[in-house]
Protein backbone atom coordinates (compact mmCIF):
# COMPACT_ATOMS: atom_id res chain seq x y z
CA UNK A 1 0.00 0.00 0.00
CA UNK A 2 2.66 2.22 0.89
CA UNK A 3 4.82 1.05 -1.94
CA UNK A 4 1.92 1.73 -4.23
CA UNK A 5 0.66 5.16 -3.36
CA UNK A 6 4.64 6.54 -3.24
CA UNK A 7 5.01 5.25 -6.72
CA UNK A 8 2.12 7.13 -8.55
CA UNK A 9 2.32 10.20 -6.32
CA UNK A 10 6.49 10.55 -8.12
CA UNK A 11 5.34 10.99 -11.83
CA UNK A 12 2.05 13.00 -10.44
CA UNK A 13 4.21 15.10 -9.25
CA UNK A 14 6.43 15.33 -11.65
CA UNK A 15 3.86 15.93 -14.25
CA UNK A 16 2.83 18.64 -11.89
CA UNK A 17 5.75 20.37 -11.67
CA UNK A 18 6.32 20.15 -15.86
CA UNK A 19 3.13 21.56 -15.97
CA UNK A 20 3.44 24.64 -13.78
CA UNK A 21 6.66 24.85 -15.57
CA UNK A 22 5.48 25.35 -18.66
CA UNK A 23 2.65 27.21 -17.19
CA UNK A 24 5.23 30.11 -16.40
CA UNK A 25 7.32 29.21 -19.50
CA UNK A 26 4.20 30.00 -21.23
CA UNK A 27 3.46 33.50 -19.65
CA UNK A 28 6.74 34.64 -19.75
CA UNK A 29 7.70 33.33 -23.18
CA UNK A 30 4.82 33.95 -25.17
CA UNK A 31 6.68 32.70 -28.30
CA UNK A 32 7.96 29.72 -26.69
CA UNK A 33 5.18 27.31 -27.24
CA UNK A 34 4.74 27.78 -30.69
CA UNK A 35 8.33 27.00 -30.89
CA UNK A 36 8.66 24.14 -29.07
CA UNK A 37 6.17 21.72 -31.36
CA UNK A 38 7.80 22.41 -34.55
CA UNK A 39 11.44 22.94 -33.32
CA UNK A 40 12.63 18.80 -33.99
CA UNK A 41 10.88 18.66 -37.61
CA UNK A 42 12.85 21.83 -38.42
CA UNK A 43 16.16 20.09 -36.98
CA UNK A 44 17.18 19.12 -40.32
CA UNK A 45 15.93 21.94 -42.43
CA UNK A 46 17.08 24.85 -40.65
CA UNK A 47 21.14 23.92 -41.70
CA UNK A 48 20.09 25.20 -45.30
CA UNK A 49 17.72 27.82 -44.43
CA UNK A 50 20.09 29.45 -42.17
CA UNK A 51 22.87 29.14 -44.90
CA UNK A 52 19.95 30.65 -47.36
CA UNK A 53 18.73 33.32 -45.00
CA UNK A 54 21.97 34.61 -43.43
CA UNK A 55 21.02 37.94 -43.93
CA UNK A 56 17.38 37.72 -42.12
CA UNK A 57 18.72 36.54 -38.57
CA UNK A 58 20.78 39.76 -38.26
CA UNK A 59 17.82 41.68 -38.87
CA UNK A 60 15.48 39.33 -36.78
CA UNK A 61 18.02 39.56 -33.95
CA UNK A 62 18.12 43.34 -34.05
CA UNK A 63 14.35 43.25 -32.07
CA UNK A 64 14.81 40.56 -30.10
CA UNK A 65 17.64 41.39 -27.58
CA UNK A 66 15.79 43.95 -25.32
CA UNK A 67 12.85 41.44 -24.79
CA UNK A 68 15.18 37.83 -23.71
CA UNK A 69 17.13 39.30 -21.41
CA UNK A 70 14.36 39.95 -18.44
CA UNK A 71 13.33 35.94 -19.96
CA UNK A 72 16.79 35.00 -18.84
CA UNK A 73 17.18 36.38 -15.71
CA UNK A 74 13.61 34.72 -14.86
CA UNK A 75 14.99 31.64 -16.20
CA UNK A 76 17.50 31.89 -14.02
CA UNK A 77 15.40 32.72 -11.21
CA UNK A 78 13.46 28.96 -11.67
CA UNK A 79 17.06 26.97 -11.03
CA UNK A 80 14.72 23.33 -11.09
CA UNK A 81 15.52 21.56 -14.56
CA UNK A 82 18.96 22.56 -16.25
CA UNK A 83 18.76 20.42 -19.51
CA UNK A 84 15.57 22.00 -20.87
CA UNK A 85 16.43 25.07 -20.61
CA UNK A 86 19.47 25.10 -23.17
CA UNK A 87 17.00 22.94 -25.73
CA UNK A 88 14.06 25.32 -25.40
CA UNK A 89 16.81 28.18 -25.35
CA UNK A 90 18.91 27.18 -28.84
CA UNK A 91 15.48 26.14 -30.41
CA UNK A 92 13.91 29.23 -29.48
CA UNK A 93 16.80 31.41 -30.77
CA UNK A 94 17.20 29.07 -33.50
CA UNK A 95 16.06 29.74 -37.13
CA UNK A 96 12.73 28.01 -36.05
CA UNK A 97 10.18 31.10 -36.42
CA UNK A 98 12.04 31.72 -39.86
CA UNK A 99 11.66 28.23 -41.73
CA UNK A 100 7.54 28.83 -40.15
CA UNK A 101 6.98 32.29 -41.05
CA UNK A 102 8.78 31.53 -44.49
CA UNK A 103 7.06 32.78 -47.49
CA UNK A 104 5.12 30.28 -49.70
CA UNK A 105 7.34 31.32 -52.48
CA UNK A 106 10.35 30.20 -50.56
CA UNK A 107 8.54 26.76 -49.84
CA UNK A 108 7.24 25.93 -53.47
CA UNK A 109 10.99 27.23 -54.81
CA UNK A 110 12.56 24.79 -52.57
CA UNK A 111 10.20 22.09 -53.91
CA UNK A 112 10.78 23.09 -57.60
CA UNK A 113 14.56 22.70 -57.55
CA UNK A 114 14.30 19.14 -55.63
CA UNK A 115 11.87 17.76 -58.49
CA UNK A 116 14.41 19.35 -61.13
CA UNK A 117 17.57 17.75 -59.02
CA UNK A 118 15.33 14.18 -58.76
CA UNK A 119 14.43 14.88 -62.59
CA UNK A 120 17.95 15.26 -63.27
CA UNK A 121 19.43 12.28 -61.35
CA UNK A 122 16.84 9.92 -63.01
CA UNK A 123 16.94 11.15 -66.85
CA UNK A 124 20.26 12.72 -67.36
CA UNK A 125 23.67 10.10 -67.01
CA UNK A 126 25.23 10.38 -63.10
CA UNK A 127 27.11 7.45 -61.51
CA UNK A 128 24.15 7.01 -59.09
CA UNK A 129 21.73 5.50 -61.78
CA UNK A 130 22.86 1.79 -60.67
CA UNK A 131 21.84 2.36 -57.06
CA UNK A 132 18.27 3.37 -56.46
CA UNK A 133 18.85 4.34 -53.02
CA UNK A 134 21.37 7.25 -54.09
CA UNK A 135 19.66 8.05 -57.09
CA UNK A 136 16.52 8.71 -55.65
CA UNK A 137 16.99 8.73 -52.20
CA UNK A 138 14.39 12.38 -51.57
CA UNK A 139 12.01 10.79 -53.44
CA UNK A 140 8.50 12.93 -54.31
CA UNK A 141 5.34 12.30 -56.09
CA UNK A 142 5.08 15.93 -56.98
CA UNK A 143 6.86 15.40 -60.50
CA UNK A 144 5.23 12.39 -61.77
CA UNK A 145 2.06 13.74 -61.23
CA UNK A 146 3.04 16.91 -62.61
CA UNK A 147 4.21 15.18 -65.86
CA UNK A 148 1.41 12.41 -66.00
CA UNK A 149 -1.17 14.88 -65.95
CA UNK A 150 0.96 17.59 -67.94
CA UNK A 151 1.18 14.58 -71.12
CA UNK A 152 -2.52 13.45 -70.65
CA UNK A 153 -3.24 17.70 -71.11
CA UNK A 154 -0.96 17.65 -74.12
CA UNK A 155 -2.36 14.83 -75.69
CA UNK A 156 -5.99 16.09 -75.07
CA UNK A 157 -5.34 19.42 -76.90
CA UNK A 158 -3.59 17.98 -79.43
CA UNK A 159 -7.21 15.59 -80.12
CA UNK A 160 -9.49 17.29 -82.83
CA UNK A 161 -12.40 15.11 -81.53
CA UNK A 162 -13.25 13.31 -77.98
CA UNK A 163 -10.78 15.34 -75.87
CA UNK A 164 -12.08 14.31 -72.96
CA UNK A 165 -11.51 10.80 -73.68
CA UNK A 166 -8.45 11.06 -75.08
CA UNK A 167 -7.51 12.79 -71.73
CA UNK A 168 -9.10 9.92 -69.70
CA UNK A 169 -7.93 6.91 -71.83
CA UNK A 170 -3.88 8.67 -71.28
CA UNK A 171 -4.28 9.63 -67.52
CA UNK A 172 -5.68 5.98 -66.88
CA UNK A 173 -2.83 4.12 -68.42
CA UNK A 174 0.14 6.26 -66.80
CA UNK A 175 -1.47 6.10 -63.53
CA UNK A 176 -2.68 2.58 -63.58
CA UNK A 177 0.50 1.83 -65.21
CA UNK A 178 2.71 3.06 -63.12
CA UNK A 179 0.90 0.94 -59.73
CA UNK A 180 0.50 -2.13 -62.14
CA UNK A 181 4.27 -2.32 -62.67
CA UNK A 182 5.10 -1.82 -59.65
CA UNK A 183 3.17 -4.25 -58.21
CA UNK A 184 4.69 -6.06 -61.74
CA UNK A 185 7.81 -5.94 -59.43
CA UNK A 186 6.92 -6.77 -56.40
CA UNK A 187 5.11 -9.81 -56.98
CA UNK A 188 7.99 -11.17 -59.13
CA UNK A 189 9.91 -10.88 -55.48
CA UNK A 190 11.83 -7.96 -55.92
CA UNK A 191 12.95 -5.42 -53.70
CA UNK A 192 11.57 -2.11 -54.45
CA UNK A 193 9.75 0.66 -52.46
CA UNK A 194 6.59 1.03 -53.73
CA UNK A 195 6.20 5.17 -54.01
CA UNK A 196 10.21 5.46 -54.89
CA UNK A 197 9.04 3.27 -57.86
CA UNK A 198 6.36 5.24 -58.71
CA UNK A 199 8.62 8.09 -58.77
CA UNK A 200 11.26 6.97 -60.67
CA UNK A 201 8.26 5.56 -63.35
CA UNK A 202 6.72 9.38 -63.40
CA UNK A 203 10.26 11.09 -63.84
CA UNK A 204 11.09 8.79 -66.67
CA UNK A 205 8.08 10.33 -68.53
CA UNK A 206 9.59 13.43 -68.97
CA UNK A 207 11.41 12.45 -72.45
CA UNK A 208 8.02 11.40 -73.56
CA UNK A 209 6.55 14.78 -72.47
CA UNK A 210 9.14 16.94 -74.19
CA UNK A 211 8.37 14.18 -77.45
CA UNK A 212 4.45 15.00 -77.28
CA UNK A 213 5.06 18.57 -76.73
CA UNK A 214 7.18 18.62 -80.11
CA UNK A 215 4.68 16.84 -81.93
CA UNK A 216 1.57 18.63 -80.64
CA UNK A 217 3.34 21.67 -82.28
CA UNK A 218 4.93 19.83 -85.58
CA UNK A 219 2.25 17.98 -87.66
CA UNK A 220 4.70 16.32 -89.72
CA UNK A 221 4.41 12.56 -89.47
CA UNK A 222 7.77 11.75 -90.56
CA UNK A 223 8.79 14.27 -87.84
CA UNK A 224 6.66 12.81 -85.37
CA UNK A 225 7.59 9.27 -85.72
CA UNK A 226 11.47 10.58 -85.34
CA UNK A 227 10.64 12.63 -82.08
CA UNK A 228 8.91 9.82 -80.46
CA UNK A 229 10.98 6.80 -81.35
CA UNK A 230 14.23 8.98 -79.84
CA UNK A 231 11.78 10.09 -76.76
CA UNK A 232 10.63 6.46 -76.67
CA UNK A 233 14.78 5.18 -76.26
CA UNK A 234 15.55 8.16 -73.77
CA UNK A 235 12.72 6.93 -71.38
CA UNK A 236 13.66 3.32 -71.61
CA UNK A 237 16.86 3.99 -71.29
CA UNK A 238 16.26 6.04 -68.53
CA UNK A 239 14.06 3.12 -66.23
CA UNK A 240 16.06 0.51 -67.46
CA UNK A 241 19.18 0.28 -64.60
CA UNK A 242 16.26 0.45 -61.91
CA UNK A 243 13.57 -1.85 -62.80
CA UNK A 244 16.62 -4.09 -64.33
CA UNK A 245 18.55 -3.97 -60.49
CA UNK A 246 15.36 -4.81 -58.58
CA UNK A 247 14.76 -8.36 -59.81
CA UNK A 248 16.92 -11.24 -59.84
CA UNK A 249 18.74 -11.71 -63.51
CA UNK A 250 16.67 -14.58 -64.16
CA UNK A 251 13.85 -12.99 -64.06
CA UNK A 252 14.67 -9.36 -65.70
CA UNK A 253 12.76 -9.65 -68.69
CA UNK A 254 10.22 -9.78 -66.89
CA UNK A 255 10.21 -6.52 -65.20
CA UNK A 256 11.45 -5.12 -68.07
CA UNK A 257 8.68 -5.92 -70.62
CA UNK A 258 5.55 -4.22 -69.26
CA UNK A 259 8.00 -0.73 -69.10
CA UNK A 260 8.84 -1.16 -72.59
CA UNK A 261 4.93 -1.83 -73.34
CA UNK A 262 3.86 1.07 -71.57
CA UNK A 263 6.30 3.61 -73.24
CA UNK A 264 5.66 2.14 -76.64
CA UNK A 265 2.00 2.28 -75.55
CA UNK A 266 2.48 6.32 -74.63
CA UNK A 267 4.62 6.75 -77.61
CA UNK A 268 2.03 5.43 -79.82
CA UNK A 269 -0.53 7.36 -78.35
CA UNK A 270 1.18 10.41 -79.04
CA UNK A 271 1.44 9.68 -82.49
CA UNK A 272 -1.98 8.83 -83.08
CA UNK A 273 -3.57 11.58 -81.63
CA UNK A 274 -4.12 14.05 -83.78
CA UNK B 1 -24.46 -17.89 19.77
CA UNK B 2 -21.53 -15.34 20.90
CA UNK B 3 -18.97 -17.91 20.37
CA UNK B 4 -20.66 -19.26 17.14
CA UNK B 5 -20.28 -15.53 15.41
CA UNK B 6 -16.84 -15.38 16.63
CA UNK B 7 -15.60 -18.60 15.33
CA UNK B 8 -17.04 -17.34 11.46
CA UNK B 9 -15.12 -13.83 12.04
CA UNK B 10 -11.99 -15.02 12.34
CA UNK B 11 -12.52 -17.63 9.73
CA UNK B 12 -13.30 -14.73 7.26
CA UNK B 13 -10.45 -13.07 8.67
CA UNK B 14 -8.12 -16.06 8.11
CA UNK B 15 -9.30 -16.38 4.49
CA UNK B 16 -9.16 -13.28 3.54
CA UNK B 17 -5.69 -12.64 4.90
CA UNK B 18 -4.22 -15.73 3.21
CA UNK B 19 -4.75 -14.82 -0.56
CA UNK B 20 -4.61 -10.61 0.02
CA UNK B 21 -0.84 -11.39 0.80
CA UNK B 22 0.77 -13.29 -3.08
CA UNK B 23 -2.07 -10.89 -4.22
CA UNK B 24 -1.03 -7.30 -3.47
CA UNK B 25 2.44 -8.39 -3.84
CA UNK B 26 2.85 -9.11 -7.35
CA UNK B 27 -0.30 -6.20 -7.45
CA UNK B 28 2.67 -3.93 -6.29
CA UNK B 29 4.97 -5.02 -8.63
CA UNK B 30 3.34 -4.34 -11.13
CA UNK B 31 2.26 -1.30 -10.38
CA UNK B 32 6.23 -0.25 -9.71
CA UNK B 33 7.30 -1.49 -12.75
CA UNK B 34 4.46 -0.47 -15.06
CA UNK B 35 5.03 2.88 -13.75
CA UNK B 36 9.19 3.07 -13.64
CA UNK B 37 8.58 1.83 -17.43
CA UNK B 38 5.74 4.27 -18.44
CA UNK B 39 6.59 7.52 -17.08
CA UNK B 40 10.31 8.05 -17.96
CA UNK B 41 9.81 6.87 -21.43
CA UNK B 42 6.47 8.92 -22.00
CA UNK B 43 7.93 11.99 -20.46
CA UNK B 44 11.20 11.69 -22.42
CA UNK B 45 9.48 10.78 -25.52
CA UNK B 46 6.95 12.80 -25.51
CA UNK B 47 8.02 15.53 -27.37
CA UNK B 48 10.41 12.95 -29.46
CA UNK B 49 6.82 11.34 -30.53
CA UNK B 50 5.38 14.62 -31.18
CA UNK B 51 8.46 15.45 -33.63
CA UNK B 52 8.58 12.39 -35.30
CA UNK B 53 5.13 11.43 -35.82
CA UNK B 54 5.25 11.66 -39.51
CA UNK B 55 8.48 9.98 -40.40
CA UNK B 56 7.34 6.79 -38.30
CA UNK B 57 4.24 6.99 -40.81
CA UNK B 58 6.03 7.14 -43.19
CA UNK B 59 8.17 4.57 -42.59
CA UNK B 60 5.06 2.08 -41.63
CA UNK B 61 3.79 2.82 -45.05
CA UNK B 62 6.99 2.02 -46.85
CA UNK B 63 7.30 -1.16 -44.49
CA UNK B 64 4.31 -2.58 -45.36
CA UNK B 65 4.70 -3.72 -49.47
CA UNK B 66 8.18 -4.69 -48.89
CA UNK B 67 7.48 -7.09 -45.94
CA UNK B 68 4.57 -8.56 -47.20
CA UNK B 69 5.19 -11.81 -45.56
CA UNK B 70 4.42 -10.31 -42.49
CA UNK B 71 0.78 -10.00 -43.08
CA UNK B 72 -0.46 -13.16 -44.10
CA UNK B 73 0.23 -14.93 -40.24
CA UNK B 74 -2.26 -12.13 -39.22
CA UNK B 75 -5.74 -13.98 -40.56
CA UNK B 76 -7.27 -15.58 -43.75
CA UNK B 77 -9.38 -13.19 -44.79
CA UNK B 78 -7.08 -9.97 -44.76
CA UNK B 79 -4.59 -12.01 -46.39
CA UNK B 80 -6.43 -11.73 -50.02
CA UNK B 81 -5.53 -7.87 -50.14
CA UNK B 82 -1.69 -8.61 -49.96
CA UNK B 83 0.79 -8.86 -52.62
CA UNK B 84 2.85 -11.90 -50.91
CA UNK B 85 -0.75 -13.81 -51.15
CA UNK B 86 -0.47 -13.64 -55.10
CA UNK B 87 3.52 -13.94 -55.60
CA UNK B 88 3.03 -17.86 -55.74
CA UNK B 89 1.34 -17.64 -59.17
CA UNK B 90 3.88 -15.02 -60.52
CA UNK B 91 6.61 -17.58 -59.41
CA UNK B 92 8.49 -17.83 -62.64
CA UNK B 93 11.39 -16.74 -64.81
CA UNK B 94 12.02 -15.59 -68.22
CA UNK B 95 12.64 -18.94 -69.29
CA UNK B 96 9.45 -20.93 -68.10
CA UNK B 97 7.21 -17.67 -69.24
CA UNK B 98 8.93 -18.65 -72.89
CA UNK B 99 8.83 -21.56 -72.71
CA UNK B 100 5.10 -21.62 -72.48
CA UNK B 101 4.74 -19.38 -74.76
CA UNK B 102 6.27 -21.80 -77.59
CA UNK B 103 4.49 -24.57 -76.28
CA UNK B 104 0.99 -22.38 -76.92
CA UNK B 105 2.28 -22.44 -80.52
CA UNK B 106 2.12 -26.43 -80.64
CA UNK B 107 -1.57 -26.97 -79.95
CA UNK B 108 -1.47 -30.68 -80.94
CA UNK B 109 0.99 -31.50 -78.28
CA UNK B 110 -1.54 -31.09 -75.38
CA UNK B 111 0.95 -31.40 -72.81
CA UNK B 112 0.61 -27.48 -71.42
CA UNK B 113 -1.82 -28.53 -68.82
CA UNK B 114 0.80 -31.31 -67.51
CA UNK B 115 3.74 -29.24 -67.31
CA UNK B 116 2.13 -26.27 -65.72
CA UNK B 117 0.34 -28.72 -63.08
CA UNK B 118 2.63 -27.78 -60.24
CA UNK B 119 3.17 -23.74 -60.84
CA UNK B 120 0.65 -22.32 -62.92
CA UNK B 121 1.39 -18.24 -63.18
CA UNK B 122 -0.55 -15.29 -64.07
CA UNK B 123 2.58 -13.23 -65.41
CA UNK B 124 1.51 -14.90 -69.15
CA UNK B 125 -2.02 -14.80 -68.96
CA UNK B 126 -1.84 -10.72 -67.50
CA UNK B 127 0.89 -9.58 -69.89
CA UNK B 128 -0.69 -11.21 -73.08
CA UNK B 129 -3.79 -10.03 -72.80
CA UNK B 130 -2.03 -6.43 -72.07
CA UNK B 131 -0.42 -6.70 -75.12
CA UNK B 132 -3.34 -7.75 -77.57
CA UNK B 133 -5.00 -4.67 -75.95
CA UNK B 134 -2.20 -2.34 -77.26
CA UNK B 135 -1.89 -4.23 -80.08
CA UNK B 136 -5.54 -4.44 -81.41
CA UNK B 137 -5.49 -0.88 -80.19
CA UNK B 138 -2.47 0.96 -82.32
CA UNK B 139 -1.00 -1.56 -84.85
CA UNK B 140 -4.08 -1.41 -87.22
CA UNK B 141 -4.76 2.53 -87.15
CA UNK B 142 -1.13 2.77 -87.13
CA UNK B 143 -1.02 1.62 -90.51
CA UNK B 144 -3.99 3.57 -91.73
CA UNK B 145 -3.05 7.12 -89.42
CA UNK B 146 0.18 6.74 -92.21
CA UNK B 147 -1.31 6.10 -95.57
CA UNK B 148 -4.11 8.61 -94.49
CA UNK B 149 -1.15 11.45 -93.68
CA UNK B 150 0.43 10.58 -97.05
CA UNK B 151 -2.66 11.61 -98.56
CA UNK B 152 -3.19 14.44 -96.64
CA UNK B 153 -6.60 12.94 -95.96
CA UNK B 154 -8.68 13.79 -92.74
CA UNK B 155 -7.84 11.44 -89.35
CA UNK B 156 -9.03 10.52 -86.46
CA UNK B 157 -7.81 8.09 -83.92
CA UNK B 158 -10.80 5.86 -82.44
CA UNK B 159 -9.57 6.48 -78.61
CA UNK B 160 -12.28 3.96 -77.62
CA UNK B 161 -10.61 1.11 -79.30
CA UNK B 162 -8.51 0.67 -76.27
CA UNK B 163 -11.55 1.03 -73.92
CA UNK B 164 -13.14 -1.63 -76.18
CA UNK B 165 -10.21 -4.30 -76.89
CA UNK B 166 -9.35 -3.72 -72.95
CA UNK B 167 -13.21 -4.82 -72.13
CA UNK B 168 -12.91 -7.97 -74.61
CA UNK B 169 -9.48 -9.25 -73.56
CA UNK B 170 -9.41 -8.98 -69.74
CA UNK B 171 -13.17 -9.91 -70.10
CA UNK B 172 -12.91 -13.04 -71.67
CA UNK B 173 -9.97 -14.55 -70.01
CA UNK B 174 -11.52 -14.20 -66.40
CA UNK B 175 -15.31 -14.83 -67.19
CA UNK B 176 -15.04 -17.77 -69.44
CA UNK B 177 -12.51 -20.01 -67.10
CA UNK B 178 -14.80 -18.68 -63.94
CA UNK B 179 -17.91 -20.11 -65.88
CA UNK B 180 -15.46 -23.20 -66.95
CA UNK B 181 -14.63 -23.57 -63.50
CA UNK B 182 -17.90 -23.45 -62.03
CA UNK B 183 -18.90 -26.12 -64.45
CA UNK B 184 -16.03 -29.16 -64.37
CA UNK B 185 -16.98 -28.44 -60.55
CA UNK B 186 -20.59 -29.52 -61.16
CA UNK B 187 -19.47 -32.49 -63.17
CA UNK B 188 -17.45 -33.56 -60.73
CA UNK B 189 -13.85 -32.87 -62.39
CA UNK B 190 -13.00 -30.11 -60.78
CA UNK B 191 -9.94 -28.14 -62.20
CA UNK B 192 -7.75 -25.16 -60.42
CA UNK B 193 -9.07 -21.76 -61.02
CA UNK B 194 -5.69 -20.16 -61.70
CA UNK B 195 -4.48 -23.45 -64.09
CA UNK B 196 -7.84 -22.57 -66.28
CA UNK B 197 -6.84 -18.81 -66.43
CA UNK B 198 -3.18 -20.01 -66.99
CA UNK B 199 -4.48 -22.47 -69.94
CA UNK B 200 -6.68 -19.37 -71.26
CA UNK B 201 -4.24 -16.77 -70.77
CA UNK B 202 -1.63 -17.89 -72.75
CA UNK B 203 -4.12 -19.66 -75.64
CA UNK B 204 -4.51 -15.97 -76.48
CA UNK B 205 -0.90 -15.58 -77.78
CA UNK B 206 -1.50 -16.75 -80.69
CA UNK B 207 -4.12 -13.71 -81.94
CA UNK B 208 -1.02 -11.46 -80.89
CA UNK B 209 1.25 -12.11 -84.15
CA UNK B 210 -2.59 -12.77 -86.29
CA UNK B 211 -3.57 -9.32 -85.30
CA UNK B 212 0.20 -8.30 -86.73
CA UNK B 213 -0.94 -9.87 -90.09
CA UNK B 214 -4.46 -8.35 -90.06
CA UNK B 215 -2.61 -4.81 -91.19
CA UNK B 216 -2.36 -6.37 -94.92
CA UNK B 217 -5.59 -4.85 -96.59
CA UNK B 218 -6.31 -8.13 -97.95
CA UNK B 219 -10.00 -9.27 -96.62
CA UNK B 220 -9.46 -13.33 -98.05
CA UNK B 221 -6.08 -12.79 -96.06
CA UNK B 222 -7.59 -11.63 -93.12
CA UNK B 223 -10.43 -14.26 -92.34
CA UNK B 224 -7.43 -17.04 -93.27
CA UNK B 225 -5.12 -15.39 -90.81
CA UNK B 226 -8.46 -15.36 -88.32
CA UNK B 227 -9.44 -18.75 -88.98
CA UNK B 228 -5.79 -20.54 -88.82
CA UNK B 229 -5.16 -18.44 -85.01
CA UNK B 230 -9.12 -19.08 -84.18
CA UNK B 231 -8.22 -22.77 -85.03
CA UNK B 232 -4.86 -23.28 -83.19
CA UNK B 233 -6.19 -21.37 -80.28
CA UNK B 234 -9.31 -23.39 -79.68
CA UNK B 235 -7.27 -26.81 -80.87
CA UNK B 236 -4.74 -26.03 -77.52
CA UNK B 237 -7.65 -25.08 -75.24
CA UNK B 238 -9.97 -28.18 -76.02
CA UNK B 239 -6.69 -30.82 -76.25
CA UNK B 240 -4.96 -29.90 -73.33
CA UNK B 241 -8.75 -30.22 -71.75
CA UNK B 242 -10.03 -33.12 -73.07
CA UNK B 243 -7.76 -35.62 -71.48
CA UNK B 244 -8.72 -33.92 -68.04
CA UNK B 245 -12.34 -33.43 -68.86
CA UNK B 246 -12.73 -37.37 -69.91
CA UNK B 247 -13.53 -38.48 -66.32
CA UNK B 248 -16.46 -36.14 -66.44
CA UNK B 249 -18.39 -38.78 -67.50
CA UNK B 250 -20.19 -38.72 -71.24
CA UNK B 251 -20.81 -35.20 -71.56
CA UNK B 252 -17.24 -34.70 -71.69
CA UNK B 253 -17.53 -33.86 -75.74
CA UNK B 254 -20.38 -31.50 -75.18
CA UNK B 255 -18.29 -29.12 -72.86
CA UNK B 256 -15.24 -29.56 -74.81
CA UNK B 257 -17.04 -29.17 -78.01
CA UNK B 258 -18.54 -25.81 -76.51
CA UNK B 259 -15.07 -24.56 -75.22
CA UNK B 260 -13.73 -25.09 -79.37
CA UNK B 261 -16.47 -23.29 -80.44
CA UNK B 262 -16.27 -20.19 -78.02
CA UNK B 263 -12.47 -19.89 -79.13
CA UNK B 264 -13.64 -19.83 -82.86
CA UNK B 265 -15.95 -17.53 -81.99
CA UNK B 266 -13.87 -15.14 -80.04
CA UNK B 267 -11.53 -15.36 -83.67
CA UNK B 268 -14.74 -14.52 -85.47
CA UNK B 269 -15.36 -11.45 -83.40
CA UNK B 270 -11.51 -10.13 -83.15
CA UNK B 271 -12.06 -10.48 -87.11
CA UNK B 272 -15.41 -8.59 -87.60
CA UNK B 273 -14.28 -5.97 -85.20
CA UNK B 274 -10.43 -5.38 -84.87
CA UNK B 275 -9.70 -6.73 -88.89
CA UNK B 276 -11.05 -3.79 -90.10
CA UNK B 277 -8.24 -1.59 -91.58
CA UNK B 278 -8.73 -0.26 -94.46
CA UNK B 279 -6.16 1.93 -96.48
Amino acid sequence: MSHSDTIPLHPSSQSDIDEIENLINASVHQSVPSARPPSPPRASIPVSVSVSTAPSPFISSNLPPPPPLPKSSVSAVTPSPPPPRPGIATSGFGPAPNTLTEPVWDTVKRDLSRIVSNLKLVVFPNPYREDPGKALRDWDLWGPFFFIVFLGLTLSWSASVKKSEVFAVAFALLAAGAVILTLNVLLLGGHIIFFQSLSLLGYCLFPLDVGALICMLKDNVIVKVVVVCVTLAWSSWAAYPFMSSAVSPRRKALALYPVFLMYVSVGFLIIAID
Amino acid sequence: MMSGKYTSIDAQQLQGSVPAVPDSRPATVNFADSNLQTFPPSGAQGKITAASGPPRDADDSFSKPVSGSDEPQQGGWFQTFTIAAYKPYFDVDTSDVLERIIDSLFPFRGSFNEKTATNPDLYGPFWICTTLIFVAASIGTFVTYIAHKLKSKEWDYDINLVTWSAGLFYGYVTIVPLCLYVILKYFSAPAGLVQLFCLYGYSLFVFIPALCMSVVPLDIFRWVVAGVAGFMSATFVALNLRAHIKSAGERWFLIVAGIFLLQLALAVVLKLYLFTVSV
